[in-house]
């Protein structure tokens, strides 16, 4: 049975919100609506779930995927417009700069990476779990993160 | 296996950077979850029994559909009996016994009446009282008693009576 509480709710949109939204804005323009029904589905699950948060990051990324697939066939040319005006991370303390080249240096990244290095570093994924995820080994997923922290310490200065 | 080691200065400075807050609709996920927690088990029980009902509904109705369709107005014939009538008695002449035969045609009804004598609880025999007769004692009596009455019985006057019609029925040598 799903016993999945109001507080417990609460606490995970809290901790994996953000993150479940950046997670989907590598594939889609529309990562709210992604991240909800992802919780609206797990809210209907008729049982508990395994992995509560492997679970959400695979139905978000299906979820995103598939809109991805929609967008690109109805608004292909509004795409890129809408993208840039949507800051991925919050600024603050000065760290406006790091969060815009941030954004600017994944963009340029492989899909395989961009997603590897948001499930291990804002999503707290274990190895294991990004593998499972990504469908790929560990040491796949592992070399697709290194990869991807060695473009951006060439890009960010003062590392 | 590739160990979960410890982050590099490198990515707990890019791990400092915080996605931005989702514009959830927190009032809605809520209003679900409390939704989820008292709807779930009546909606199992709905979504189980509603097939086993129309299953068992739509059987019924194909089964009586099918009978209705092949067996109306049809009587099955169980067994077929032969009841010898007995030999007829009469003093005036020794007569054969006869030869006539009877047939009684046990007839047990179609399924539709099993059906329903099952539904009201009576046998379809029981139900039927135009035939009285079925039962094979019931049938010889019936018998025996039309033969009476069509052939009665005439006791004899005198034994002399009787010694003539013999000798005089008897061809001589």
């Amino acid at each position: 049975m799903n016993r999945i509480g109001q507080e417990f709710l609460s606490k995970i949109l809290d901790e994996h919100g953000p993150a479940l939204v950046l997670y989907a804005r590598q594939w889609c323009d529309t990562p709210e609506d992604v991240v909800q029904e992802a919780f609206v589905s797990l809210l209907r699950q008729p049982r508990e779930v395994d992995n509560l948060v492997g679970w959400l990051y695979r139905v978000v990324r299906n979820g995103a995927i598939n809109a991805s697939r929609k967008a690109s066939r109805r608004f292909r040319h509004e795409r890129s417009a809408a993208r840039q005006g949507e800051p991925w991370f919050e600024c603050r303390n000065g760290q406006k700069m790091d969060a815009e080249m941030l954004v600017e240096v994944m963009e340029d990244l492989p899909i395989e990476q961009r997603e590897t290095l948001v499930a291990r570093l804002w999503g707290g994924l274990s190895w294991e779990e990004v593998a499972r995820l990504t469908d790929t080994s560990s040491s796949t997923a592992h070399r697709r993160f290194q990869t991807a922290l060695a473009v951006l310490r060439e890009r960010f200065p003062d590392t | 296996m590739i160990e979960d080691d410890q982050p590099t200065s490198f990515e707990a400075r890019l791990a400092s950077l915080r996605p931005r807050s989702p514009r959830l609709q927190r009032d809605h996920l809520m209003f679900l979850a409390g939704q989820a927690s008292v709807v779930y088990w009546p909606r199992y029980r709905t979504n189980v029994a509603r097939p086993v009902i129309l299953s068992v509904v739509a059987t019924m109705a194909v089964t009586f559909l099918v009978l209705t369709a092949t067996e109306s107005g049809s009587r099955i014939v169980d067994q077929v009996a032969s009841a010898a009538t007995t030999p007829r008695v009469s003093h005036d002449r020794p007569v054969s016994p006869s030869q006539e035969d009877v047939q009684y045609r046990f007839e047990v009804g179609n399924s539709l009446g099993w059906v329903f004598s099952f539904l009201v609880g009576k046998q379809p025999d029981e139900s039927d009282t135009a035939k009285p007769e079925r039962n094979l004692v019931q049938l010889r009596e019936a018998l025996l008693k039309e033969d009476a009455q069509a052939r009665p019985f005439k006791p004899p006057q005198d034994k002399h009576d009787a010694a003539a019609e013999t000798e005089s029925s008897t061809p001589g040598p």
